[in-house]
């Protein structure tokens, strides 16, 4: 009897921690020649103040619509997400900058990075799959 | 009326059949609409509202709608164009224009330092707000502080034709530069414009013929052309998180506006029968050189943004009015004025301080909701007259963003004018705008 609450405290432990330690990623599509990035790279291709990567290809943002990893990724650029939203608004009618590609789940970003060169995005490190590559922030 | 009519049900159906957003086609379409609703209380004024004529009736006059395309059709290369219709009381009528055109080249020249060329009508990137004057979505205040965002000046400041370069340089621990200019033109329209009324008002004028005073007033322009038109700014990033700096400039020279002024004798006086009669020569008004620089400030701390600007312009001017011929009249002899030129300087400054916040403690929606406050202060100065003229004014906003494309927000606003013989009138001026976009 001791043995199986054993095994569950030790399952619910576990799963806590694995909650507890989940880490968000930078992943870029999976034919792309960036290996890292530094903290204001990440400012700059999030906010629209690069529009290329390093080879000259367009960089394609996709952001969440909502959600823990959004905020997350919303906190790393010291932005909230009218500030995020309305920086990009000036870039795009004022013909700067082409608006951020919006998805509704973790699984679409993943999968809209997946197929689209060039194209950047922030999620659980979890979901990260073939096809993308997490890249360290430095 | 007609482009507006076309324009409205184009931007309800693109957003309507999301085909705002076709990047698998590597272009985007975007577009907005606001509709505003402005009321004048007491002695209006001419910058109450983009030059509307004194009124106090409230008007729905007062609106934008836009709609862009912007595509990357290759690596480094973004072409796009901005179609706008805006009526602003008597100017506009919704009439569309291209607000902005263009081709933009990236060269990337090393790590944290690139180039981009641009070709085609562009964006002046004049001041911190300039290029996003239309964009009601970018700010809670219905108008922007006009001691710097002068409505005189609206078709002027807001893009220019030619070619620009600006670079992105990442000075590390120091944080980045935008650095930009460009050398171009200016159209502006001979027959309507807030800047166009600006030339029109330098063909008022009062001519002493010794017996009397010739009144004059322009009868219309052939042409307003602007043979230079040229700009820079610096914009720094600095260390400080959310704190950034901008000095910019524009220059213009030779701009010249030449049409027909009507003159009319006096209506009373010493010229009998004649009184009244009215007669036609040339004008010439000619811009030698035209200077503005604006230096600014703005820090954005968490839900709270604080910004000041201040402006300074020159320029010099001169009036060149054709002879005047007024035949006999009777037993009334003929008056003959020979032509003249008249020279003229002027500088102005003006400065604002604003502070919005966005209570962003509140929940739900009305976490968007955001106040202002500004102060303004013109002077204008003619050292040939010596007389100067200020306006103050103060302003508190709010916006309330509905959902994520589609807010509304009111403004009221104070003002108090001084003419340059000290006499002061007071005005109220109360707003309401509704924007959505796509």
């Amino acid at each position: 009897m001791r043995i199986p609450l054993l095994i569950a405290l030790v399952s619910l432990v576990a799963v806590s921690a694995s909650t507890a330690m989940a880490e968000e990623t930078v992943i870029l599509n999976g034919a792309s020649a960036v290996a890292g990035l530094s903290e204001d790279d990440l400012k700059d291709y999030y906010l629209g103040k690069k529009s290329s990567w390093p080879d000259g290809s367009k960089v394609v943002v996709v952001v969440l619509k909502e959600g823990a990893s959004h905020e997350n990724l919303l906190s790393k650029l010291g932005k909230s997400n009218s500030q995020f939203t309305t920086g990009w608004k000036k870039l795009v009618f004022t013909g700067k900058g082409a608006m951020p590609e919006q998805v509704g789940s973790e699984d679409d970003l993943v999968a809209f990075v997946a197929k689209t060169p060039g194209s950047i995005g922030f999620v659980d490190a979890a979901k990260a799959k073939e096809g993308v590559k997490a890249v360290p922030v430095k | 009326m007609r482009s507006r009519l076309l324009l409205i049900p184009s931007l309800a159906l693109l957003a309507g059949t999301g085909v705002a957003q076709a990047m698998d086609l590597g272009f985007q379409i975007h577009g907005f609409a606001s509709q505003g609703y402005v009321q004048t209380d007491g002695d209006a004024y001419e910058g109450g509202w983009y030059g509307r004529d004194t009124n106090n009736a409230g008007s729905f006059e007062f609106n934008e709608f836009a709609v862009n395309v912007v595509a990357t059709p290759i690596d480094r290369l973004r072409i796009g164009a901005q179609f706008i219709a805006y009526d602003l009381g008597k100017y506009g009528n919704d009439e569309l224009q291209i607000d902005w055109a263009f081709g933009e080249y990236l060269i990337p020249i090393s790590d944290g330092f690139d180039i981009s060329v641009v070709a085609g009508r562009f964006k002046t990137g004049h001041a911190f707000y300039n290029d996003y004057r239309d964009l009601d979505m970018t700010r809670t205040s219905v108008f922007l502080p006009r001691s710097v965002y002068s409505a005189s000046f609206r078709d002027f400041f807001l893009a220019a034709n030619g070619a620009q370069v600006n670079s992105n340089i990442d000075a590390g621990g120091f944080g980045s530069f935008i650095v930009s200019g460009f050398l171009g033109t200016q159209n502006i329209d001979e027959d309507q414009g807030p800047l166009r009324d600006v030339f029109a008002s330098g063909a008022n004028q009062s001519i002493n013929i010794g017996v009397g005073f010739l009144t004059t007033e322009l009868k219309n322009f052939d042409y307003i052309r602007v043979e230079n038109f040229n700009g820079a700014h610096l914009e720094w990033a600095t260390p400080l998180e959310g704190m950034r700096l901008k000095v910019s400039s524009l220059y213009a020279d030779n701009m010249e506006a030449s049409g027909t002024m009507t003159a009319t004798l006096p209506v009373s006086g010493f010229l009998g029968a004649s009184s009244g009669q009215s007669t036609e020569t040339s004008i010439d008004i000619v811009v030698d050189h035209w200077f503005d620089i604006t230096l600014g400030a703005e820090y954005v701390w968490s839900d709270l943004t604080i910004a000041a600007e201040m402006t300074s312009q020159y320029y010099t001017a001169k009036t060149i009015t054709g002879a005047l011929d007024f035949p006999p009249f009777g037993a009334t002899p003929g008056v003959d004025q020979a032509g003249s030129t008249t020279n003229l300087a002027n500088r102005t400054l003006g400065a604002y301080g604003s502070a919005t916040y966005q209570l962003s403690m509140l929940p739900g929606a009305w976490k968007r909701l955001g106040v202002f406050g500004a102060f303004n202060w013109d002077r204008s100065t003619n050292p040939y007259s010596d007389a100067s003229s200020y306006t103050r004014t103060g302003a508190v906003a709010l916006r309330y963003d509905i959902v994520d494309h589609f807010l509304i927000k009111g403004e009221f606003e104070r003002v108090q004018e001084t003419s340059s013989s000290g006499a002061r009138v007071y005005g109220n001026i109360f707003s309401l705008k509704t924007t959505f976009d796509f």
